[in-house]
């Protein structure tokens, strides 16, 4: 029995540990996509300053993702979290690239 | 639920920490040397001729134009420097292409010019400090791009390091000042808690701005789906990242006339008040060849003054930049900057410097913290004969690392200068010494590998100035005479280091003579049984 | 010796951060023991006040170093300056507190 409960601690921190370490980069590349469309106002003239504001805002994504991840009450909890925030800044973006084809 | 996000908090700070603890460590101390990296440059190339007297600067120029004429005539990239702050040197460089028939690779040459008769000194082959600072982002033997990758990385877990850090340390105000340099473990915190609270601006700004010089590469896929994938489309980005806004207007000056002396010239004219640190004629040969003009000493954070010079419309025109064009683009200028502290007088270079070692001293005393706090609660024997392992390892990159920075200047000295590969060679001593120090404190009771190595650093660094008067024609006091001030504080810093290592080294001493148990001292063998945990009684935080 | 503008500007703001900082430390119990040897600390009253004096000379610090340096040079030199003497002030309370006692404290 305790050997269960020393595994569930384990695969639960490893969970957060994927979580926030892959889970993190993808959502923090979306979100910085997401800053550029923002910034810009528009998807079709990105200025590249928009861009250059983006790369920069995501490593504060990144950080605000691990510290997420490490502060919910259960890895199930940050695993759908990470996974949905993905989903969905995915789907805002597929559609916004969609549009303005 | 306070309690519990305090104690994940908690957890994350220890693991960040330690993952890459080693590499941050070596990170930051590298990371600090760059910040004097012309006086250790000029330290090790000693036969550099230093000006410090009043030279003509249209000699100088005739002079070198006419190196450059001989040794790279069909180089598309000249470069002439004058002397300036903190670089008092005559110099050329330039641009050499490759070339298949005499194997020669395309790389950038220099030589450096005797301020008095014009020639050229044979100064020896180095790395340089610019090499050692290099590696802060670089890394060494590894691909330019796994380098980045790995301290980005680095970076980023630093970051969370830092946040989390200042999360669970909730008296950060009440405990600002605090050191209570007699309690064992409880000590070991407060000054991890002092050399992370009070440079803790500093570490913020230059963890961020690291991260944000690498960004290019870390966050490389958001280029590629926002502009355009391919090295070429990346190479695009950038320079229309970096576009600076410039003013630009003709100026009385016909084009047959233009050459290095009246670009100089004009130079002077326009702004009497600076100090011309660079002349440069860029793609030379072909028709957009321009002459680019830098100044010295700039005190702003704002980018450096630059002036181009080149011909359109059968006119001479003139490029003054700005400031970068895009509003992002002038944050992340300024977070450069700031990072790479050029604009910074002595005082700020010093401070710079200084808190560059506490954030290395905070990463030194985090790792031992934690081979500390996991010592007292080892019970096993395996996990006990690991973090004495840890432990030692830890004392060996701590002190091994400025030992091999040491190194790496002896080498500079001691490898003959007619050896080809001088310059890998003593990157290689630097790493070689660093494994060897690591292997040695393997080999040492616990009791005594603190103290073996802050001797062996002491002796090291002591002794630079030493081999520097047996090896070369300085010494420190020549160096008054001449007014060489770089070479003269590069050899008294390293005495100044070696004392701390050997006043160190004695503190410990007067410590353990006073049998106060502030370690457990057990040597490799005996950790596998160990004493009572009474020894350390605080309870940490 | 004639000392060059900057340096004195320099000497300024290591002063005023000094003072500040000090009587910041002060107003926290285990310093004020340390220096005074009094076993008790300030009373709430002295606190306040030596706390609003330790800020106003660290605001005076950071408003002088921005009207010498610009703002940003002179955050800079703020944020590095309260580095170095932060680092020295604890130097100080850690092993040799007895060399502030000449301030002082209480004041009323």
């Amino acid at each position: 029995m305790l050997l269960l409960k020393n595994n569930r601690v384990f695969i639960s921190t490893l969970i957060r540990v994927l979580v926030a370490l892959f889970g993190g980069f993808i959502f923090a590349n979306l979100a910085a996509i997401l800053i550029t469309y923002l910034s810009a106002g528009n998807a079709v003239n990105v200025a590249v300053d928009d861009i250059v504001t983006g790369l920069m805002v995501s490593f504060l994504v990144y950080a605000a993702v691990v510290i997420f991840v490490f502060s919910t009450k259960s890895a199930l909890s940050a695993t759908l979290y990470v996974t949905s925030s993905c989903l969905v800044s995915f789907a805002v973006i597929s559609y916004i690239d969609r549009a303005i084809q | 639920m306070k309690g519990r996000f305090r104690q994940s908090m908690n957890w994350l700070h220890t693991w960040t920490g330690f993952i890459f603890g080693w590499l941050l460590y070596f990170i930051f101390v590298t990371g600090s040397t760059g910040y004097f990296e012309n006086e250790i440059d000029r330290w090790m190339k000693p036969e550099m001729t230093i000006v410090n007297q009043h030279i003509d600067e249209y000699k100088v120029l005739a002079s070198a134009e006419k190196y450059l004429n001989t040794l790279a005539y069909n180089s598309p990239e000249w470069y002439i420097s004058f002397p300036a702050a903190r670089e008092p040197f005559i110099g050329i460089s330039w641009l050499q292409l490759a070339d298949k028939e005499t194997n020669t690779p395309r790389e950038w040459r220099a030589k450096n010019l005797d301020p008095i008769n014009g020639s050229s000194t044979d100064v020896r082959e180095t790395g340089g400090g610019r090499t050692l600072y290099r590696m802060h982002y670089n890394l060494h033997y590894v691909p330019q791009v796994v380098g980045y990758i790995l301290v980005s990385l680095a970076t980023m877990l630093m970051l969370i390091g830092l946040i989390t850090g200042v999360i669970i340390h909730k008296k950060i105000f009440t405990e600002f000042f605090t050191f209570r340099s007699k309690k064992g473990l409880r000590a070991w915190l407060d000054i991890h808690n002092i050399f992370s609270v009070l440079p803790l601006p500093f570490h913020l700004m230059i963890t961020y701005s690291g991260l944000l010089l690498l960004m290019g590469i870390s966050m490389s896929t958001v280029i590629d789906t926002t502009y355009g994938e391919g090295k070429s489309n990346h190479k695009r980005f950038y320079k229309e990242a970096h576009s600076d806004i410039k003013e630009k207007k003709f100026i009385n000056l016909s084009p047959e006339n233009l050459s290095l002396k009246t670009v100089l010239e004009d130079a002077h004219n326009r702004y009497k008040d600076q100090r011309v640190s660079y002349v440069g004629l860029k793609d030379r040969g072909t028709k957009n060849e321009h002459y680019d003009i830098w100044f010295d000493a700039f005190e702003g954070i704002e980018s450096a003054s630059a002036v181009e010079y080149r011909i359109k419309d059968k006119k001479v025109e003139i490029e003054i930049s700005l400031g970068k064009s895009g509003n992002a683009a002038s944050v992340y200028d300024f977070f450069e900057h700031l990072h790479e502290g050029l604009f910074a007088n002595t005082y700020l270079r010093w401070l710079y410097f200084i808190s560059g070692l506490l954030g290395a001293g905070m990463i030194a005393t985090g790792m031992i913290l934690w081979t500390l706090k996991r010592k007292k609660n080892a019970e096993k024997q395996q996990k006990a004969k690991f973090i004495a392992l840890i432990e030692r390892v830890n004392i060996g990159i701590i002190i091994g690392v400025p030992i091999a920075i040491a190194a790496y200047f002896w080498s500079n000295r001691l490898i003959p200068v007619s050896m080809a590969t001088r310059s890998d060679w003593e990157v290689h001593s630097l790493f070689i010494t660093l494994i060897a120090c690591v292997c040695f404190c393997l080999t040492r009771p616990i009791k005594e590998v603190w103290t073996n190595m802050l001797w062996l650093a002491a002796s090291v660094y002591i002794l630079l100035p030493v081999l520097n008067v047996f090896t070369t024609e300085h010494n420190i006091i020549s160096s008054v005479k001449n007014s060489d001030w770089l070479m003269l504080g590069f050899d008294l810093s390293m005495l100044f280091f070696g004392a701390c290592f050997a006043i160190a080294a004695m503190i410990i001493k007067r410590k353990k003579a006073n049998a106060i148990p502030i370690i457990q001292s057990t040597s490799l063998a005996e950790s596998c049984e160990l004493p009572p945990s009474s020894l350390i009684k605080e309870k940490v935080v | 010796m004639i000392l060059s503008e900057t340096v004195l500007m320099i000497l300024l703001l290591i002063c005023l951060l000094m003072v500040g900082f000090t009587l910041l430390s002060l107003s926290l119990s285990r310093h004020y023991r340390h220096v005074t040897n009094k076993r008790t600390r300030l009373t709430r009253k002295n606190i306040l006040m030596v706390r609003f004096i330790g800020y106003s000379f660290l605001i005076a610090a950071a408003i002088i170093s921005i009207n010498i340096w610009g703002i940003v040079l002179g955050l800079v030199y703020g944020f590095a300056t309260t580095t170095l003497v932060a680092i020295v002030l604890s130097a100080i309370l850690t092993f040799k507190p007895r060399l502030l006692s000449f301030i002082p404290l209480p004041l009323y």
